[in-house]
Order: C-alpha cells, then sequence, then structure tokens
C-alpha cells in the first residue's frame, strides 16, 4: 500500500532484539498488590474499607472525577491499607493506592461478568457498557479509558479503526509478541471494537522490519471470516506510532490542530488494547492484567511477560532474577518513557516495557551548552515546528509567539532533544511553557469573569441608586403637590395629612409588588 | 534517584564533536595555502588561534561565566582559524591578533557569547581589518617571493615595511584593476596566460579543496546543503546570465566559482549556524542572498572579494528570513 509519509523523524538504534525472541512468560501473583486509585487522566472512590477481604476480579473503587477506570483487586486476598505511592507516572507524585495482601489462592468472584463467547452478536452500545464495565483502558501508553474514546467516537461516526502494533521506541516489543502469538485474537478484539465504534473498515499498521508479527497478521486474516481488514506496514521511523503521524502516513490526512482523530473519522486503537477487549468479554470478568516487556542491554532475563495490574516492579525484578542496583529504570522506552524513582512502583494498564539500562545508554548528563541554532531539531519535528525558535521564547517566556509558533501542538516525542549538539533538555521546556500557557489560560478566563461579577455588581448598584433618586424625587413631588393642594383648597390640614400617608403607603406597596415580581 | 523527564536516550552529537569536524574539514584546503603562499598563512592560523582563545577566556572571565566548557567547545577557536584564512599571510603580527581580538570581543562577547551573536564574529574581525588596513588586506604574495626570512621581516616590522615589491594581485585583484582600466576578459587572460601556469591554478587549486572539506562536512550531516547550494547557486547565475550577454565585460561563473574565497564562504563561513537562517527555506534564500551579493560586490563594489561584507548584510536579513520561511505546521492550515 501506499505510503504518504509524515514530515521530520529519524532512525534510532532498534534494541528490540534484546527482548524479541523470548516466548510470553505468565508472573505468578506477588504477595503484595499495590493498585493505583487515581488514574493518569482521572480519581476514584474506594468502595471498601481497610481490612475487608477481596477476590479477584472484584470492584474496588468505581470512577470518580475525570475520565476513570473501574478498579479491580487482581487478586484475592485482604485490602491492607491505602496509601500513598509513588508510581512511575512522569509527574512524579505520589498517588493513593490500595495495597492488597494476597492469600495466594487467587479466588475470582462468585459472580463475574458474564462470559461470552459471541461478542460481536452485541449491540453496540451493548459492547462500550461492557467495555466499560471490564474496566479496559488503552494499554498503548497513555492509558486512556476506552470506552470514553469508544463512546465518542460512537456518538460523532467515525469510519476507520486502526489497530496501532507500531513500536517505534527502540526497546518496546510488547504488541511484537503479541501479534506473534495472538494475532487472531487481536484481530477478534479488533473487531469488536470497530462494531462497539461504528466503523466499517480496520487498518492493521506494522512496522515493515516486524516480519513474524507481519506473518502473524496475516496467516490469521487469512482464517479470519467477517471483518474487512488491511494490513499497512510502514518503515521503521521514529515516531511513526504516534497517533496523527500514523494517521498521516497511512492515509495522508492531517488531524486539525486541537482537534481529535475522531473529528476526521479515525479512531487509533492500540493492538494489545484489542486483545484485552476480546479476552475480557469472551472469557467474562475485568481487564487484570496486560503483556510487559521486561528489557535491558546483557539481559539475559530480558522478554515479554503477562503480569497482573499492580504487581510491583521491584517484585518482577526478584522473580526473575534481575539484578538491577546501580541501574537507571525507565517505564516505556527510552524516548517518552519516565524514569521510575520508586522500584516498588507498580505495573499499570500504561506499562508496556520495563527497561534497565546504565547511563551509557540513557545518560545525557553531559553539560548542557547554547543553543547554536544548527536547525537539527526543526528537521526531525514530526509537528514541523520550529523547536529552536520555541527554546528562545520559552526562554524569554514570550507567550504569544510561543502561540504563534505552535507549541501546544507539541506531541512531546523528544526527537528535537535527541539530536540536539548542545543537550538542550527541549522537552522539559516545552512541557513547562505548555503549562505556563494553559495557566495562563486559565487565569484569563478567571480575570475575564472576575471581571464580568464585578462589572455586574456595579450596574446593580448603580441601578439601586437611581431608583432610590427617582422614589425620593417622587416623593418631593407628592409632598409638594399635596402643601399645593393644601394652600388652593384650604382643606382640612387633618385630613390632607392622611392623604398624603395613604398616597405614600400606595406608592410604597406598587414599589414593593413591582421589586418581588422581579 | 535523581528525576529527569524524558527523552532518556544520550543525544548522538555535541557541539565541540560539530567544530572539531569543522576544523578537520579545513584542513585540506589549509595545507595547499600553506605549500602556495609559504608560512605566513601559518603564522596567521598560530595568530588568531591563540588570540581568539585568550579573548575567549577572557571574556567569559570578564562577564562571570565559567571559562574551561566555552574553550572546550572549539567554536572561538573555529572563529580564530577562519579569519586566519581570510587574511593575506604577509601582515604585520598585531594586525591578526587586534582583528580576532576585535571578532571575539566585539562580534560575540558583547552580545552574551556562543549562540547569541548576531553576525558571524569571523567576517566582522575580517571586515574590520579591510575597512581600517585596506592597503595591507589585499595583497598576496606572489608564492616565489614569500620566503621565510622576508616573513619574518614583514611580521615583526609593526607595518612600516614596504611590502608593495614582493606582493603579487590575485586573479580578482587583476580582474578588476584590468577591468576598470578598460581591459577585455580575453586580453586579461592572455595577459595571465604568459604567467606560469602554476600563479593561474593557486585559487581554484585553493577552492577545490575547500570545495572537498565541505563535501565531507555534508556527506557527514555537520551541515545542510541549502546554504552551500545557495551561495553557489547565487554567485552562478547572475555570473553566467551577464556572462553570456557580455564575454568580454564579466568573468564566467566557473572562474567566480573557484576564485577568492567563494568555496571557503559558501562551505565554512556562511554555513556558521549562529548567525544564519535557522529554517529549511530561509537557508537556502539566505544562501542565495549571500552569493548573489558576493557577485555584485566582485563585479561593482569597491572591494575585489566580497564574501565578508555579502555574509554581513545577510546576517542582518536572517530572522527576517526565519520570520517569512515558517514551515506550515502540521494540522494547521
Amino acid at each position: 500500500m501506499a505510503q504518504h509519509g509524515f514530515p521530520g523523524g529519524l532512525q534510532l538504534p532498534d534494541w528490540k532484539h534484546w527482548s524479541d525472541d523470548a516466548p510470553l512468560r505468565t508472573l505468578p501473583v506477588p504477595p503484595e498488590l499495590v493498585i493505583p486509585l487515581d488514574q493518569p487522566n482521572g480519581r476514584s472512590r474506594l468502595l471498601l474499607e481497610p481490612g475487608d477481604p477481596v477476590m479477584r476480579g472484584q470492584i474496588i473503587a468505581e470512577p470518580g472525577e475525570g475520565w476513570a477506570s473501574p478498579v479491580f483487586a487482581t487478586s484475592s486476598g485482604r485490602l491492607a491499607a491505602v496509601e500513598w505511592r509513588l508510581t512511575a507516572h512522569p509527574d512524579g507524585q505520589r498517588v493513593r493506592c490500595a495495597i492488597l495482601h494476597c492469600d495466594g489462592h487467587d479466588t475470582p468472584l462468585d459472580s463475574p461478568a458474564a462470559a461470552l463467547p459471541h461478542p460481536l452478536s452485541l449491540h453496540p452500545a451493548e459492547l462500550r457498557r461492557r467495555i466499560r464495565d471490564a474496566g479496559i483502558s488503552g494499554l498503548g501508553g497513555a492509558a486512556f479509558p476506552t470506552a470514553e474514546k469508544l463512546d465518542a467516537a460512537a456518538d460523532q461516526g467515525i469510519h476507520t479503526l486502526i489497530i496501532n502494533a507500531i513500536g517505534c521506541e527502540p526497546c518496546i516489543t510488547c504488541d511484537d509478541r503479541l501479534l506473534r502469538e495472538r494475532a487472531p485474537e487481536t484481530l477478534a478484539g479488533a473487531a469488536v471494537l470497530a462494531r462497539a465504534s461504528g466503523a466499517t473498515r480496520i487498518i492493521v499498521a506494522i512496522e515493515e522490519d516486524r516480519k513474524a508479527a507481519i506473518a502473524g497478521v496475516q496467516s490469521a486474516m487469512a482464517t479470519a471470516h467477517d471483518v474487512a481488514v488491511t494490513l499497512q506496514t510502514v518503515p521503521v521511523r521514529y515516531p511513526s506510532g504516534g497517533e496523527r503521524q500514523l494517521i498521516r502516513n497511512l492515509t495522508g490526512r492531517e488531524v486539525p490542530s486541537g482537534a481529535l482523530p475522531i473529528d476526521i473519522g479515525f479512531l487509533v486503537q492500540n493492538a494489545g488494547t484489542a486483545a484485552a477487549a476480546w479476552q475480557t468479554l469472551r472469557d467474562g470478568g475485568p481487564l487484570l492484567e496486560r503483556i510487559m516487556s521486561v528489557t535491558g542491554p546483557n539481559l539475559p532475563q530480558a522478554g515479554n511477560v503477562r503480569v497482573r495490574f499492580g504487581t510491583p516492579m521491584l517484585w518482577i525484578l526478584g522473580h526473575l532474577g534481575i539484578a538491577w542496583q546501580g541501574k537507571r529504570m525507565v517505564q516505556g522506552g527510552p524516548m517518552m518513557g519516565s524514569l521510575i524513582q520508586d522500584p516498588r512502583c507498580p505495573v499499570t494498564a500504561a506499562s508496556n516495557c520495563l527497561l534497565l539500562a546504565d547511563d551509557a545508554l540513557l545518560g545525557n548528563s553531559a553539560v548542557e551548552r547554547p543553543c547554536i541554532r544548527c536547525g537539527e531539531c526543526a528537521r526531525v519535528c514530526p509537528v514541523r515546528l520550529l523547536p529552536q525558535q520555541l527554546h528562545w521564547f520559552a526562554r524569554d517566556d514570550d507567550r504569544d509567539s510561543l502561540r504563534q509558533h505552535g507549541l501546544m501542538d507539541c506531541i512531546e516525542c523528544g526527537a528535537c532533544a535527541v539530536v540536539c549538539p548542545s543537550h538542550i533538555p527541549l522537552v522539559q521546556q516545552y512541557r513547562e511553557a505548555k503549562a505556563g500557557l494553559i495557566a495562563a489560560d486559565i487565569e484569563q478566563d478567571r480575570a475575564r469573569r472576575a471581571r464580568a461579577r464585578f462589572e455586574a455588581r456595579e450596574a446593580r448598584l448603580q441601578q439601586r441608586a437611581e431608583e432610590q433618586q427617582q422614589r425620593r424625587a417622587e416623593k418631593r413631588e407628592a409632598l409638594k403637590a399635596a402643601q399645593q393642594d393644601d394652600a388652593d383648597s384650604h382643606k382640612d390640614p387633618r385630613k390632607a395629612a392622611i392623604e398624603a400617608a395613604l398616597a405614600r403607603t400606595r406608592h410604597k406597596r406598587s414599589k414593593d409588588a413591582g421589586s418581588t415580581d422581579r | 534517584m535523581s528525576f529527569r523527564p524524558a527523552p532518556h536516550l544520550r543525544p548522538r552529537n555535541d557541539v565541540p564533536n560539530l567544530m572539531r569536524r569543522v576544523l578537520l574539514a579545513l584542513v585540506p584546503g589549509t595545507a595547499i595555502m600553506v605549500w602556495l603562499f609559504g608560512g605566513g598563512v601559518l603564522l596567521n592560523i598560530l595568530l588568531c588561534s591563540a588570540t581568539a582563545l585568550a579573548t575567549e577566556a577572557a571574556m567569559q572571565r570578564l562577564r562571570g561565566r565559567p571559562v574551561a566548557p566555552a574553550l572546550n567547545d572549539h567554536s572561538a577557536l573555529l572563529a580564530g582559524v577562519l579569519l586566519a584564512l581570510c587574511l593575506p599571510p604577509l601582515l604585520p603580527w598585531w594586525m591578526p591578533v587586534l582583528g580576532t581580538a576585535f571578532a571575539l570581543a566585539l562580534g560575540k562577547h558583547v552580545y552574551g557569547g556562543l549562540g547569541f551573536n548576531p553576525f558571524n564574529p569571523a567576517m566582522l574581525g575580517y571586515a574590520f581589518l579591510l575597512i581600517s588596513f585596506p592597503a595591507q588586506m589585499v595583497l598576496w604574495p606572489a608564492p616565489e617571493l614569500a620566503t621565510p626570512g622576508l616573513l619574518q621581516a614583514i611580521a615583526f616590522s609593526g607595518g612600516a615595511l614596504e611590502i608593495d615589491m614582493i606582493s603579487g594581485a590575485t586573479p580578482l585583484d587583476r580582474l578588476k584593476t584590468g577591468l576598470g582600466q578598460g581591459e577585455t576578459i580575453i586580453g586579461l587572460q592572455a595577459e595571465r596566460a604568459l604567467f606560469s601556469l602554476h600563479p593561474d591554478l593557486r585559487w581554484p587549486l585553493i577552492n577545490g579543496l575547500f570545495l572537498l572539506g565541505g563535501l565531507y562536512l555534508l556527506q557527514r550531516d555537520y551541515i545542510r546543503w541549502q546554504i552551500p547550494l545557495g551561495v553557489l547557486l547565487g554567485l552562478a547565475t547572475p555570473a553566467l546570465l551577464f556572462w553570456l550577454i557580455d564575454p568580454q565585460r564579466f568573468a564566467d561563473p566557473l572562474f567566480h566559482l573557484f576564485a577568492g574565497g567563494a568555496m571557503l564562504g559558501a562551505f565554512f563561513i556562511a554555513t556558521d549556524p549562529v548567525s544564519a537562517a535557522t529554517t529549511t527555506r530561509g537557508r537556502l534564500y539566505y544562501g542565495l542572498g549571500i552569493g548573489i551579493l558576493v557577485w555584485v560586490i566582485r563585479t561593482w563594489g569597491g572591494y575585489p572579494d566580497g564574501v565578508a561584507f555579502a555574509v554581513l548584510l545577510m546576517n542582518l536579513a536572517a530572522p527576517l528570513l526565519d520570520r517569512l520561511c515558517r514551515p506550515r505546521i502540521q494540522g494547521h492550515s
């Protein structure tokens, strides 16, 4: 199929051979599970008390604020405590985690969601509900609740589902391994996601050097039945797996700035997510595990493992007999992954890879020098930004220029920082500048609202003052008229006073009635 | 464990390496200049390099910045060497020193050091010397006369020695003065043919070797093609046009491409990223502008070669070019 390409990009070292040979292994359940209650895009409400017993697959927290998935116990035992723990999330903050002490029996919940031998027979809305209830989130790294994306896609109407099996980052092989061993499940999952989202066409995208995975998909396509699937291979170039880059590469279409792929009729889902959707719907019960690459140079134990959510990285390393001391640990790839600060942090939906390496591979401790405007960053930028200019604007905190030069379109792929001969931490700088822009927007909005409130109050006060003045004027008029009458007709002064009082009361009543009406 | 955001991959290149490669690429052209013009070239390089490093160190110190990283990035050294290669080899020693000190102090550090200078420091130093000492700056020695003893005599005479008698004009000088006196290209070429083959081939040879070094930098991605190609096209296109119109009055494009500082300018001087345009398209226009200005100055200007002024003028235009040549961001219309 024709390639449309995408701008920029660069060749990175591959390093997939470290982990792509070994077959999938299933890790046992650890004695302690650490399950984050707060997710990258939302928070959830705990439904149990510490000390409560839990079963495998039992819901322990339901979605609260933001976009959250329900949280499940991934094995049986006891909810020991709720603690603030460090996870591998890039913001480096502690999150609330449920600490489960496992009993080792891995007893399933009595009444899990019913197994579905033929998920495709369900109505799309019912499929989406089941996917939501199963707690499925994107397994590509962002961990966004899948049902939210599917709902939005179904609402908006899309035509194409793209199954993203591109591991464009070095080191990560979980999707490669998945397609080698479980291509039929992945395609079946793709069909489920397509039905749930209303897509009529499925494209599976793989990097062209992943021969075994391509063969796996091809044979699965040969035996597959009712779905219109096409397989498209793309050249190996970072960041070809980025959502926008992938759509551009496969179809030549650009997702407009500030819009989402569904706005132009595409839904992109990770291959692991598709397989997970199929397995959980077919077998019933929620999503409890994922496939994670454990890799690094000179690591004989490297490979891909099926591991329960909440398993501490430290336990995995111990179980596999990996010496981690003195090495850097990264969750995800070396380009966009996050440095693990606490090795006890748990596996989550976002944990596609655990990378261990020393400074020779992952060090960027070299001195930072001034930008020499060599422009290499602009050459590799897949969004066609001018990182060298953004760098200057960010230094000057020149927000207008940052906006004009498209800072908010930056996908933080890190290509610019890797080619920078001055070793400037560009991505970090852009992230901070973005936060600054967003904060400025919020501040501006707040100021605008405060001003509107102030102006409304001023207007109200003024109106009240005018009304009062008018009332006084009327009163004076009435009094004057009464005195005039008095003088003219030589009436009884007592009668005149009574009449005046009555007039005042009438006037006041009508006023009051008017104001309560308002 | 320290917290550090992505990417974690070690950067693949660094500024000192970039500068070292450019210095390396200068070697063939420099070697042939030493061979053709004698030790004066080397002496200039020595004087300019030493002055450049000393000035860099002094300025960093004055500005309260660490000295070692600035010296280690080799940018000062490169600026010194580039300026030295533009200077005629028979100058009193204090001229290269003065020019280099000017280039580094007023061309680079007053703006904030590496990365902040709007002008190419080497060319600023050259222009300063050319304007201050026009007579000495255009005299290139006849090679057979440039003996080591004489060089010392001139270099350390403080500029008092009359040097007209031992220097020969470059082809660009001859062209300029000859055409100024109403001679024709053919006549000049006939006269040139009377010389030994040697002096005539000097500048093409030097330019050829700088071209070679430039191609090495291109091939290794240390520089990108937009600026050099722009310069060469900008120089050759008007030259070709006017030569086709009147070959009696205008030199042919090949002569222009291989004369004076054309190749050194196109591949080593105009490509200084700090003072050049930084957008891809902007760089092409930047190069074209330099090429055209070089041709204009050579043809109608007051100086025989115009690389320095062309580069400085285009330095001024670089920010504007970058504004006009912003690429369309993905997802924007």
